[in-house]
C-alpha cells in the first residue's frame, strides 16, 4: 500500500474522525460523571453532617459540646478517610475525630447560623479532601446561645477510584470498538476496491501483451471508466496502425514507379553512359532511403506493444527458412532449426519475421552449407534468440560498423549492412540488445534478445 | 521461352516486357489479375511474374487459383513491400521467388533463367552433359571446355531443347515458344537453326546431339552427367 493508496487514505481519516468523535465522547461522559459523583459526594456528607449534629451532647456547665460516640464508625480509624471536627465561635476545636489525627482542615470564614459551606482542600501525599461544614447556633438549657461549626470531611479516594474505573472501561470499550469498527471498515474497502485492483491487473496484462483489451464485467462506477479505456485503446491502436499503414503506403507507391523508371532505362552502353551511371545512383540512394525510413518508421511503431498476444517463435523461423530454402535453391544450405516451442515473443509478428528474416538470410548469404538457429528463455520475460553460420565470420570491430546506419560491409551482398542495422533498430525499439560473436560452426553468430511473453 | 508478365503499372510492364523480349523471351502481357490467369490458362507459360497490388485479383489470389488448377508453372512474385511477412506470405501461397521493387532487370531476368532451369528439375546452376556445359544464368555453352558462338536465336532453341533433354519438342511448340505471335511462321526455318545448331555443337559429326523424329519434332539426345 502506497502512500497515495485510496484506502490507506481512507482508513487513516477515519480512524483520526473515530479518535476525534470518541475522545469527545470520553470527555462528555466524564464531565457529566463527575458532576454526579460531586453530587452524590455532597449527599453523603451532607449525611455526615446531619448525624454528627444529631449524636452531639450539650455540657450544660461549660457551655461546650461533647460527642460520647461518633455516629460512623470509621471517624476513629485514623486511615478510614472519614474525620469530623466541631469548633467553638472563638474557633477553638471542640471535639475531633481520631482519624483525622495529623489533619488540619482549611476552613474558609464562619458564615451564619445555618448556613452549609462546600470546599475541597489538597492533601499532601494523597488525594485530598472533600469537606462541609454547617454552623449551628445552640441554645442551652439556661438560656445561652452558643455558635458551633460541625465539619466532616472525606478523603477523595474513593470518587477518584471510581472516576478511574470508569475511565478506563470507557476508553478499553471506545478503543476496541473503534478498532473492530476499522477492521470492518477496511473489510469493506478491500471489497469495495478489489475490481480496481482488477483493473490494475488487466491493465498490467495488456502491457505484458497477455490481454488485448478489459473485460466488461465492471461494477456500473467502473463501467464507464473501462469502456472509455478499451475505446481510446482501441482509437489508439487504429491510429498507430492508420499512421504506419500511410507511411508504407506512402513509400511503397514511391517503389513501383522507381521500377519503371529503372527498367526504362538504356543499357549503359548508350551515349551517356556517365550519366546514366548516375541516375543509376541516384535511384539506388532513394531506394535505400526508402527502405531505411521504412524501418524505421515499422521500429518506431514496435514501441508500444501493448495489447499484442505474444508470438511463438519456431513457426515463424521454419516458415522464414522455408522461404529462404526457395529463393536460395542453389546454395544447399541446410539449416538447423533448435527452438522450444514454449519460446514466445512479446511484440509484433511482422516484426519478428523482420528481424529474424534478415539475419536469417544473411546467414543463408554468408554461410556456406550450414546455418543454425536456436533460441532460449534467458531470464524471466527475456529470450535469446542466435543465428549462425559457418561463414567467414564476422570480426566484432566491423560488426558494429554494420550496426551503423546504412553501412554496408560487402557489395557483392548489397544490402547486408542495412539488413543488420534494420535489424538492430526494431532490437532496440523492443528494448532487447544485438551483439555479434564467433559461432561454433565457424562463421559469424547473432545473437539477440528480445521480451519473452 | 514463354513468359506471362502480370503488372498493372503500364510502364514497369512495357519496360520489362520490352527488356525480356530483348533477352530472347516471348512475353505475355497482362495488367490485371483476372486477365492473368486467362492467359496462364491459354498460353501455358514456362514462367509467370505477378505483381502482388493488381486489381480485380490480387497477385495472391492468382497464384492460389493458379495451385488451385495445378498449374506447377514456377511464379516469381515482384512486391514494393519488402517486409518478410509478405515475401513468406507469397511464398507460401505457392510463388517460387520474389523480387522487391525496384530491382534491376538483368538480375530479374537471372531470376528467371534460375527458376525455368529448376523446374526443369535442375538443381544445379550449370547444366553438365560431360562433354556439353551449359550455364544459362550466363546463356553460355561450352564444347570441351571450349566456348560455342551462338546467336540468340540458336541459344534460345538450344536451350528450350536441353530444357526438355529427353523428351520429344514439336516444330509447332519451337514456333510458339520462340518467335513473336505476328512473326512470319516458317517451320523451315527451324530446320535450318537446327542444322547450324548441329554443325556448332557436333563439327565431327560423333555426338549427335540433337535427333529428329520424323513427324514429331526434335530430341536433346544426350543424358547429363551423373544421371546415367
Amino acid at each position: 500500500m502506497g502512500k497515495d493508496s485510496l484506502r490507506q487514505r481512507v482508513l487513516l481519516s477515519l480512524a483520526i474522525a473515530l479518535v476525534v468523535f470518541f475522545g469527545a465522547t470520553v470527555a462528555a461522559l466524564e464531565w457529566s460523571l463527575g458532576a454526579s459523583l460531586s453530587r452524590a459526594r455532597d449527599e453523603v456528607l451532607e449525611a455526615q453532617l446531619m448525624a454528627l449534629i444529631a449524636v452531639a451532647e450539650p455540657v450544660e456547665e461549660a457551655h461546650s459540646l461533647q460527642l460520647p460516640e461518633p455516629p460512623d464508625g470509621r471517624m476513629l480509624s485514623p486511615d478510614s478517610g472519614l474525620h469530623a471536627e466541631i469548633r467553638d465561635a472563638r474557633g477553638q476545636v471542640v471535639w475531633r475525630s481520631p482519624s483525622a489525627l495529623g489533619i488540619e482542615f482549611e476552613l474558609p470564614p464562619r458564615a451564619g447560623a445555618g448556613t452549609r459551606d462546600r470546599w475541597l482542600q489538597a492533601e499532601v501525599g494523597g488525594p485530598g479532601l472533600a469537606l462541609s461544614s454547617m454552623t449551628i447556633d445552640w441554645e442551652f438549657e439556661d438560656g445561652a446561645v452558643e455558635s458551633f461549626r460541625f465539619v466532616v470531611a472525606q478523603s477523595l479516594e474513593p470518587w477518584r477510584a471510581q472516576q478511574r474505573a470508569f475511565r478506563l472501561g470507557l476508553v478499553g470499550w471506545f478503543g476496541a470498538l473503534a478498532v473492530a469498527m476499522l477492521a470492518i471498515l477496511a473489510f469493506v474497502l478491500r471489497q469495495v476496491m478489489r475490481p480496481l485492483g482488477r483493473i490494475e491487473r488487466e491493465i498490467r496484462e495488456m502491457e505484458t501483451a497477455r490481454r488485448e483489451q478489459l473485460s466488461s464485467e465492471w461494477p456500473e462506477e467502473l463501467r464507464g471508466v473501462a469502456a472509455n479505456l478499451n475505446a481510446l485503446l482501441r482509437r489508439e491502436r487504429g491510429r498507430q496502425r492508420r499512421y504506419q499503414e500511410s507511411l508504407a503506403n506512402l513509400a511503397h507507391s514511391l517503389k513501383t514507379p522507381l521500377a519503371a523508371v529503372r527498367a526504362l532505362l538504356p543499357d549503359s552502353g548508350s551515349s551517356t553512359p556517365e550519366r546514366l551511371g548516375m541516375i543509376r545512383g541516384e535511384l539506388s540512394r532513394m531506394d535505400r532511403i526508402i527502405g531505411w525510413q521504412l524501418r524505421r518508421a515499422a521500429a518506431a511503431g514496435a514501441a508500444g506493444g501493448v495489447g499484442i498476444a505474444p508470438v511463438a517463435v519456431a513457426p515463424v523461423a521454419s516458415d522464414l527458412a522455408a522461404t529462404l530454402d526457395k529463393v536460395y535453391p542453389d546454395r544447399g544450405v541446410s539449416c538447423e532449426l533448435d527452438i522450444p516451442e514454449s519460446i514466445s515473443f512479446r511484440g509484433d509478428e511482422g516484426d519478428l519475421q523482420e528481424m529474424l528474416g534478415n539475419l536469417l538470410e544473411n546467414a543463408w548469404k554468408y554461410g556456406r552449407r550450414r546455418v543454425r538457429c536456436s533460441a532460449a528463455n534467458v531470464a524471466p520475460g527475456i529470450i535469446a534468440l542466435r543465428i549462425e553460420d559457418d561463414g567467414e565470420g564476422l570480426d566484432p570491430a566491423r560488426a558494429s560498423e554494420a550496426l551503423a546506419r546504412g553501412a554496408r560491409l560487402d557489395e557483392s551482398h548489397p544490402g547486408q549492412g542495412i539488413g543488420l542495422a534494420a535489424v538492430n533498430e526494431l532490437v532496440c525499439a523492443y528494448g532487447g540488445a544485438l551483439t555479434v560473436e564467433r559461432s561454433g560452426l565457424g562463421g559469424a553468430a547473432v545473437i539477440v534478445t528480445l521480451p519473452g511473453a | 521461352m514463354r513468359a506471362l508478365l502480370v503488372e498493372d503499372d503500364d510502364a514497369l510492364r512495357h519496360a520489362l516486357a520490352v527488356a525480356m523480349r530483348a533477352a530472347g523471351w516471348q512475353v505475355d502481357e497482362a495488367a490485371d489479375g483476372r486477365e492473368g490467369l486467362y492467359l496462364a490458362e491459354e498460353t501455358a507459360p514456362d514462367v509467370a511474374i505477378v505483381d502482388l497490388g493488381l486489381p480485380q485479383m490480387s497477385g495472391m489470389d492468382l497464384i492460389a487459383a493458379l495451385r488451385g488448377k495445378k498449374q506447377r508453372l514456377p511464379v516469381l512474385i515482384l512486391t514494393a513491400r519488402d517486409r518478410w511477412q509478405d515475401k513468406v506470405a507469397g511464398l507460401k501461397a505457392g510463388a517460387d521467388d520474389y523480387m522487391v521493387k525496384p530491382f534491376h532487370t538483368e538480375e530479374l531476368l537471372a531470376r528467371l533463367e534460375a527458376l525455368v532451369r529448376r523446374s526443369a528439375g535442375w538443381a544445379q546452376p550449370v547444366l553438365d552433359f560431360g562433354v556439353l556445359r551449359f550455364e544459362p544464368a550466363a546463356q553460355r555453352v561450352e564444347l570441351r571446355g571450349e566456348p560455342v558462338e551462338l546467336t540468340s536465336f540458336e541459344y534460345r532453341l538450344l536451350e528450350y531443347l536441353v530444357l526438355r533433354a529427353g523428351q520429344v519438342v514439336s516444330r509447332s511448340e519451337l514456333i510458339d515458344r520462340l518467335y513473336d505471335q505476328d512473326y512470319d511462321r516458317d517451320s523451315n526455318t527451324i530446320e535450318v537453326f537446327v542444322g547450324r545448331l548441329r554443325r556448332k555443337l557436333d563439327p565431327d559429326g560423333v555426338l549427335k546431339p540433337i535427333e529428329t523424329l520424323r513427324g514429331r519434332g526434335y530430341r536433346f539426345a544426350l543424358t547429363p552427367a551423373g544421371r546415367d
